[in-house]
């Protein structure tokens, strides 16, 4: 009897735990596993997943955007649409021209032989007929040729842009080999012109007249340098009729040598007028042909005094150049030094032989001084390429010894290690060992013996 | 690791608020002024104020009190006492006057001491203070004569060269030419090892 309250409490008891058994559990841990799933894959979801677990609704919007993501390649579909533009060659022949040139629509009529037909009527076979087809074709095919030939002529204004002394326009020509009509005539069209232009721009009348006047002047006022400049002024005058035609006297060595002067005095005064790719061209063609052309150096060592104390700021960054080192200057050297120059150099610069003899002229005719001084700045030594020192290794032993305050411990022996991980070069091996047994070698056993180690060192 | 007198803060600092003073605990004849209890930025300031050598000299009267604290931890036994135990006695001290937290390192045969933290304030003048302060600690404690300059100096850590006097100086030539801490403790191993070739020469 007394057993059955406890009966029917246990009875209860397992009514109760069973109902809570069927009792549906939270779906929580599902989504939390659901949103780490989707954000797996990325790094940085990753990191947020540990930090601040996602909604449900951001784990869903994760999955949008990995279903959306194959979509995202139709988009190349539209791209492979290349506008290319039209050869000209290919283009057809015009609509007015293909009506004008149908042949005259004739009428067919059955003539009997009794009919009569007017006299002025022309009767034409119909064997005459196809004859005259074919020659109509053979007409028509002319026609077309011509017509081709006429819209050709009609884009010859895209050739004449060309003409113009421009040498950014003139690469562009060249590099342009879809342009109509065959590439060899169009280099010629494009030649010609800059030669011509180049030459005119380099010598133009009044300013080559402002700088006679200006040799006339420093015969005045500076007798002794007119004494020894006074062959380089006539080689100046010679100078004036070379830039005039450079191409009939290129044995005219003073004048052309001293055509730079003239050049770089123009381009002083109008700098606007030269595109910059023009005197380094010139720079170079000058400086190939420099060997043959080069000057007498008597002059140059007359004059050499008189440019040595005013023009050069810095002995030690430019020092001065020998006659016969800028004599044996090889062409090659020459030609490769404009390239090395910055872009932002003036465009007067030279290379250090062209840089001496314009530096003489300007100090003979005492032009502005800034400008030759301009001229003056020798062109950049040739970088060395200096290995980096190497870092400062160390040779490094430590040995813990102890921790502060509580955390003292016990060290029974010595620990050495070498943090270093790359030693110096001219450290061996065996020097390493040496250094490392000499601190093996002491184990100093009391404190006293570590300062004396110390104290001895 | 068991110390004679280990380091602790008890008993150490006494504030006698009647009088208005605060005394360390000291071994009997030490402490006879009283202690002051300082702001360690503008102890700082002062170092800075005072130049390098008038901050060198306060670090070592600094030092000297607190090396004879560390002397009577140990039963004036310091050079016989284990490297632990005075690494930890020196700690301990520096620790309470609040110069920061020691470690004793040996590079090679250098003996470094580096100082990290700490209520002393920042600058030049402080890590004179700091040096000096080393120094004399040692040369209270062990009884000789102990020179120390500062090695290098980064955002937490003080590094402390002990060494004799000729040594501290070719270290402080060496550090005033540029160069590395590191290197002038190889340095001074080389010229250490150049001048035993010589006298076994």
């Amino acid at each position: 009897v007394s057993a059955e309250p406890q009966v029917q409490k246990l009875e209860s008891l397992l009514a109760r735990v069973q109902h809570n058994a069927a009792l549906p559990r939270p779906k929580r841990a599902p989504i939390a596993i659901t949103a780490i799933e989707v954000h797996a894959p990325t790094p940085s979801f990753a990191e947020d997943a540990v930090t601040r677990p996602l909604p449900v609704v951001e784990a869903a919007a994760a999955h949008v955007e990995i279903e959306l993501a194959p979509i995202a390649p139709i988009a190349p579909e539209v791209e492979p649409i290349v506008l290319t533009p039209e050869p000209v060659a290919a283009k057809p022949i015009s609509g007015e021209f293909a009506v004008a040139a149908e042949p005259p629509s004739l009428e067919l009529v059955e003539i009997s032989a009794a009919e009569e037909r007017p006299e002025d009527e022309e009767i034409v076979d119909l064997d005459d007929l196809a004859v005259d087809e074919e020659e109509l074709v053979a007409a028509e095919e002319v026609d077309s040729r011509r017509a081709v030939a006429a819209e050709m002529a009609d884009e010859a204004p895209a050739l004449e842009v060309h003409e113009t002394p421009s040498d950014v326009v003139s690469l562009e020509v060249q590099e342009d080999e879809e342009e109509p009509g065959p590439p060899e005539s169009g280099r010629a069209l494009v030649a010609a012109p800059h030669e011509s232009a180049r030459v005119a721009v380099a010598v133009p009348a009044a300013p080559e007249a402002e700088a006679l006047q200006s040799i006339e002047l420093e015969e005045v006022h500076a007798p002794s340098v007119h004494q020894d400049v006074a062959p380089a002024i006539e080689a100046r005058e010679e100078a004036a009729e070379a830039a005039r035609a450079p191409s009939v006297h290129p044995e005219a060595a003073p004048a052309i040598e001293l055509e730079g002067t003239f050049a770089s005095a123009l381009e002083a005064r109008a700098p606007s007028v030269r595109p910059e790719p023009t005197p380094a061209i010139e720079a170079h063609e000058e400086a190939v042909r420099a060997p043959s052309v080069r000057p007498e150096p008597t002059p140059v060592i007359e004059l050499e005094p008189v440019r040595a104390p005013s023009v050069r700021p810095e002995p030690e960054l430019a020092p001065e150049p020998t006659v016969e080192a800028i004599a044996a200057t090889p062409a090659e050297e020459i030609s490769r030094a404009p390239s090395e120059r910055p872009e932002s150099a003036p465009p007067t610069a030279r290379p250090e032989a062209e840089a001496l003899v314009e530096l003489v002229a300007a100090t003979a005719l005492q032009a502005p001084v800034s400008e030759p001084l301009a001229v003056v700045e020798a062109p950049p030594p040739a970088a060395e390429i200096v290995p980096a020192p190497l870092e400062p290794e160390r040779i490094v032993t430590a040995v813990a010894l102890s921790a502060p305050l509580a955390h003292a411990r016990p060290i029974e022996g010595v620990t050495v290690t070498i943090e270093a991980a790359v030693l110096r070069p001219e450290v061996t091996p065996a020097e390493v060992v040496a250094f490392v047994g000499a601190v093996r070698d002491v184990h100093p056993d009391t404190f006293g013996a570590l300062l004396d180690a110390a104290l001895e060192l | 690791l068991h110390h004679d007198k280990p380091a602790g803060p008890t008993h150490a600092v006494t504030f006698d608020l009647s009088r208005g003073e605060v005394h360390l605990d000291l071994p009997s004849g030490e402490d006879h002024a009283g202690s002051l209890v300082v702001p360690g930025d503008a102890l700082a300031a002062l170092a800075e104020a005072a130049g390098m050598t008038a901050a060198a000299e306060f670090g070592r009267a600094l030092g000297r009190r607190l090396g004879a604290r560390v002397s009577a931890k140990l039963d004036a036994q310091v050079r016989e006492a284990s490297i632990d135990a005075v690494a930890s006695a020196l700690a301990g001290e520096l620790a309470m006057a609040g110069l920061g937290t020691l470690v004793v390192e040996r590079w090679g045969r250098a003996l470094v001491l580096v100082l990290e933290g700490g209520s002393l304030g920042q600058g030049a003048g402080a890590d004179a203070l700091r040096a000096a302060s080393l120094e004399a600690v040692l040369s209270r404690a062990t009884g000789r004569d102990v020179h120390a300059t500062s090695l290098s100096r980064d955002a937490q850590k003080l590094r402390v060269l002990v060494a004799s006097a000729a040594t501290v100086g070719r270290a402080r030539a060496w550090l005033d030419e540029g160069v590395s801490w590191g290197d002038v403790i190889a340095r001074l191993h080389g010229a250490a090892r150049a001048a035993s070739e010589e006298a076994s020469a």
